[in-house]
């Protein structure tokens, strides 16, 4: 999760590429016709195949959990929503055209915005992306380290959060869905995360780390023409898409 | 020399590099003041080491003494500090002390808030890194590093900040045995090197106090009991270090050599007495006991890679076990698997004749019991009281069983005083107690313990330890993972190394240590019989050549 | 304002943190909804937005309770959330919503209530970004109106209430001493004979 693969789309500058990524999903945000959904979706995998460094073998593993959730996401459209031509009725389920349609096309995005977050996070490196919201967005030195230093917790939290389950498996807890339940586990955690930060803020401080612009940088991202090409070229190409299975 | 006229003596000959004069400081959530009227100055170059019991203040006074209060931590200071600008500090906690991912990154941060231009910088992080002993790529992620790796890490950070002072908040304490000895002996290093001013709190002696020039003791109420030559307060304070919970030195101020070539030297004598009475224990026939847990070609993989293979053995009912290992050898992962929290790979564990995957979470959890190394994970309740009471809930006891059976629990452990508490308020020694307590409400018949004395002081330890030899003693199983080779001599019925994914030893500690296998440095009256045993088969050789 | 160091810090490791248990309630999320619906499952809201009324208590600045739940759902979103890109967007919207509660209060005031109607605006703001985003406008009436309703008091008792709840537990153990939770309370004595020498 966020470290960056060695393919063409890793040099490409983080911010510029974070803007172009959300566009992106704005543009299939707006649409609502799933064969136009469906195409964006191709596109960007296509995108990634040639210069995102993704293989074909890499994507089916990462994409196929997230099967069942679009199936999921596609019944409760589909089931739940307003039409007027029904298909199939049962008890409260009920099924017309238009949420069938409906269905496919909010599960395509969904899958689209997976996708397209997945171009992101696995061509980018975090450190370069925070030091390019420095540098190109003006993001204060105090935030963007905050940041890292907030993010490198991940996986010790992770860690920590099944030592919790575990503990409570052997202690016979079992409540799940309640919110004693829920404030069992995140009392430790939040307690522990705490007083992790305050050490952690203390070690930074101590090594002189002011939160000022008045320092001097290791890593330094720059805009280049091909930052803005790849801008440029994804967002036309996602037009043109969009205008020619729109109208077809 | 008396106290107060060293004191005096340093007052009026320096230009002081460091110190302070009639601080006192109180934390605005405490009506106590943590600090009372202290008066301490610390020279150019000096390795000062400050002693004291939990409680006494003593990170509160680095903390002063490094310019983090008041600035950064507010609290309520009164007198006058004298500190430098260009500091180093060194936490206990490895992992909070980075905010980076890759090694250079976070050498970097250090250059970076000095300003230094970006062309000076990777020469820079190469100088540190060869400086403190790293030969990896810079390159490599933090995360990948070990706990002693990490901490040389940090002192590289802090070396390249070219600090007039470091100092050192119990910097091993979150670090094995034997990386601990590296790194004192790195910092060793470091001092002879750059001859910069060190402050250090410690609590285990053994690697620091041999290099110190001066050790500073406080009590309870943070008052200075001693200040002056480590030796000579080592003598003559022995009671009060004790009693602050101090790990004491095992040689000094004595020295090794002394030690090995004078069989009438005190310390000689005790060391042989204790290898004596090891050796005594180990050949005590026992009487057959049957197993309680059987491995069978038991094998266990993490994330698709294996841990362990082969995995065959068994542990007797009331046998005392230590799992030790170097790190990522396996052991917590083969604890948990023990208390079916992992599903092995292959094979099968039988507890009590019972393959473990076939047995019921309620059954299984009320005859074994699993003590966390964090022991605040563990928590689920409000009060000591309900947390140690909430196993027994789960069964359908009377309250008045439930209560009578845990204010005994509290009782033993020495917990009873804090019932109404909430678990997070209570110290670390008594988190870990409390956490051991909840885990034999039901009279568990076997307990496993990852790495139960990991940051504790001497007497926290040593009561848990005591402990729980009672309860072996009643006859409860015990399974524990430690780096503490101390213990597993002192306290194991059995010892099982893990090395290179498989089963390297199991057997009785007293012949593990004999025919020290393993690689691992056996505790000291091994190494002075072998060394003992060495000389004299040196002096024979000798002898027979000279005739 | 100016942000403390260790108040950023403090924000962005709490927000992990309940991005982590987020991402925990999600997959409890799947198969209740796949039976009743969202608008049954909808009585799950609350936590998602308890980031913002926890960290907003703790440090009591502007920009607080929005940069906490953005956190949280970009957190969510980069440890494997399903919902994937919109995870992010409804915790803009949300993090709007919790901030304009404290903002109506110009940010003096925690209490209780105000605690729990950041709680309940942020329940009427995701259904905003919902409509906007996800179709929800093709929803009926009625389930709208039930999925608003269980929102709004959702978010006020498992997001405002029981965040309340849990800091206060966990500013009894002294770990919250040095954030505003506690110093704004102080009365900080005049008594300044300190001296620092460098």
């Amino acid at each position: 999760m966020l470290t960056s693969n060695q393919s063409y789309l890793s040099v490409i500058n983080p911010a510029v590429k974070l803007i172009t990524h959300i566009l992106l999903m704005i543009m299939l945000m707006s649409l609502d016709d799933p064969l136009t959904t469906f195409c964006l979706w191709i596109f960007v995998i296509i995108i990634g195949i040639s210069i995102g460094g993704w293989r074909l073998v890499y994507l089916l593993k990462v994409l196929l959990p997230y099967t069942f959730f679009f199936v999921l996401i596609f019944w409760m459209m589909a089931a739940f929503g307003k039409g007027e031509n029904v298909l199939f009725h049962w008890v409260w389920f009920r099924v017309t055209e238009e949420s069938v349609k409906n269905g496919f096309n909010i599960s395509l995005r969904m899958l689209g915005f997976v996708t397209i977050g997945l171009l992101f996070t696995s061509t980018t490196d975090i450190n370069k992306l925070m030091m390019s919201l420095i540098h190109q967005f003006k993001l204060s030195p105090k935030w963007a380290y905050g940041f890292l230093a907030g993010f490198r917790c991940i996986p010790l939290f992770q860690e920590e959060l099944s030592q919790i389950k575990a503990a409570h498996r052997i202690r016979g807890y079992r409540n799940y869905g309640s919110w004693k339940a829920f404030s069992r586990y995140a009392v430790p955690l939040l307690t522990t995360a705490i007083r992790r930060s305050e050490r952690m803020a203390i070690a930074m401080v101590a090594r002189g780390f002011t939160g000022t612009k008045e320092r001097t940088y290791y890593i330094k991202p720059t805009v280049s023409k091909w930052d803005y090409g790849y801008l440029i070229a994804t967002l036309l190409i996602a037009g043109v898409i969009i205008l020619f299975v729109g109208s077809y | 020399m008396l106290l107060e006229q060293a004191q005096e003596q340093r007052m009026i000959r320096m230009t002081s590099l460091l110190g302070c004069k009639d601080l006192s400081v109180r934390f605005y959530n405490q009506k106590k003041q943590v600090l009372d009227h202290i008066d301490i100055t610390i020279q150019d170059g000096e390795k000062v080491l400050i002693l004291g019991p939990s409680g006494c203040g003593k990170s509160t006074l680095l903390s002063v003494l490094a310019g983090i209060i008041p600035e950064h931590m507010e609290a309520e200071v009164s007198g006058e500090v004298t500190r430098k600008k260009r500091v180093g500090v060194m936490f206990q906690d490895p992992d909070a002390q980075f905010c980076m991912k890759h090694v250079n990154e976070e050498i970097a941060f250090s250059l970076e808030n000095r300003k230094i231009p970006r062309e000076k910088m990777d020469e820079e992080i190469v100088k540190m890194l060869k400086m403190v002993g790293l030969s990896i790529d810079p390159d490599t992620p933090i995360q990948t590093l070990s706990g002693g790796m990490k901490q040389r890490l940090a002192l590289a950070c802090l070396l390249a900040l070219e600090p007039d002072v470091l100092f050192f908040d119990e910097p091993t304490a979150q670090i094995d045995p034997a990386s601990r000895k590296d790194i004192f002996a790195l910092l060793q290093q470091t001092s002879k090197r750059t001859k910069k001013t060190m402050v250090f709190v410690e609590h285990v002696l053994d690697g620091c106090i041999e290099w110190m020039d001066r050790l500073i003791l406080l009590d309870k109420n943070s008052h200075i009991i001693a200040d002056g030559i480590p030796k000579e307060i080592l003598l003559s304070y022995k009671e009060e270090m004790e009693e602050a919970g101090i790990w004491r030195p095992k040689v000094y101020p004595a020295k090794w050599e002394e030690v090995v070539h004078n069989p009438s030297h005190p310390l000689n004598g005790e060391l042989t007495q204790r290898y004596k009475s090891r050796k005594l224990r180990a050949s005590c026939k026992k009487a057959e006991i049957e197993p309680i847990i059987v491995s069978k070609n038991a094998a266990l993989a993490y994330k698709r890679t294996s841990v362990l293979n082969n995995i065959n053995g068994s542990i007797l009912r009331g046998e005392w076990v230590a799992i030790i290992g170097k790190n990522g050898s396996g052991k917590s992962t083969f604890l948990k698997a023990l208390a079916n929290l992992i599903k092995l790979k292959s094979g099968d564990i039988l507890l009590k004749g019972k393959s473990i995957s076939k047995w019921a979470d309620k059954d299984l959890y009320s005859m074994l019991g699993f003590v966390f190394q964090n022991p605040e994970l563990q928590f689920i309740n409000d009060t000591v009281f309900e947390e140690v009471a909430f196993s027994a809930r789960q069964y359908n006891f009377s309250e008045e069983e439930i209560s009578a059976k845990t204010t005994k629990l509290l009782k033993e452990f020495g917990l009873a005083e804090y019932v109404d508490l909430h678990p997070f308020m209570l110290s670390f020694g008594q988190k870990r107690r409390l956490s051991v307590a909840t885990m034999l409400l039901l009279d568990q018949e076997i307990l496993l313990l990852d790495e139960p004395t990991f940051g504790q002081d001497e007497k926290s330890a040593k009561q848990l330890l005591h402990l729980l030899k009672r309860r072996q003693e009643e006859g409860t199983t015990i399974v524990m993972v430690t780096h503490d080779m101390d213990i597993v001599d002192q306290y194991a019925d059995r010892v099982i190394l893990f090395e290179d994914k498989e089963i390297a030893y199991n057997g009785h500690p007293y012949f593990f240590f004999r025919n020290k296998k393993g690689g691992i440095i056996p505790p000291l009256h091994y190494q002075l019989i072998e060394e003992q045993g060495d000389r004299y088969a040196n002096e024979q050789s000798v002898l027979s050549v000279s005739h | 304002m100016n942000w403390k160091i260790k108040e950023v810090i403090l924000l962005v490791v709490l927000s992990v943190a309940c991005g982590i248990l987020y991402l925990g309630w999600s997959t409890l999320w799947i198969p209740i909804s796949a039976l009743v619906g969202p608008v049954g499952a909808g009585f799950m809201f609350g936590i998602w937005v308890i980031a913002s009324p926890i960290v907003a208590y703790i440090i009591q600045k502007p920009g607080a309770a929005f940069i906490a739940e953005v956190a949280a759902a970009a957190v969510e979103l980069l440890t494997g959330s399903h919902f994937g890109l919109s995870a992010l967007l409804v915790g803009i919207f949300q993090g709007i919503g919790a901030e304009i509660a404290f903002a109506l209060f110009r940010y003096k005031k925690y209490n209780p209530s105000v605690l729990m109607l950041s709680g309940a605006i942020a329940g009427i703001f995701n259904i905003i970004y919902n409509m906007v985003a996800n179709g929800f406008s093709y929803y009926t009436t009625t389930a709208l109106v039930t999925t608003l309703i269980i929102n709004i008091i959702s978010g006020m008792l498992l997001g405002g209430l029981l965040g309340k709840l849990i800091v206060d537990v966990i500013a009894k153990t002294g770990a919250l001493d040095q954030y505003a939770i506690r110093t704004s309370a102080r009365t900080k004595d005049d008594k300044n004979d300190f001296v620092v020498r460098m």
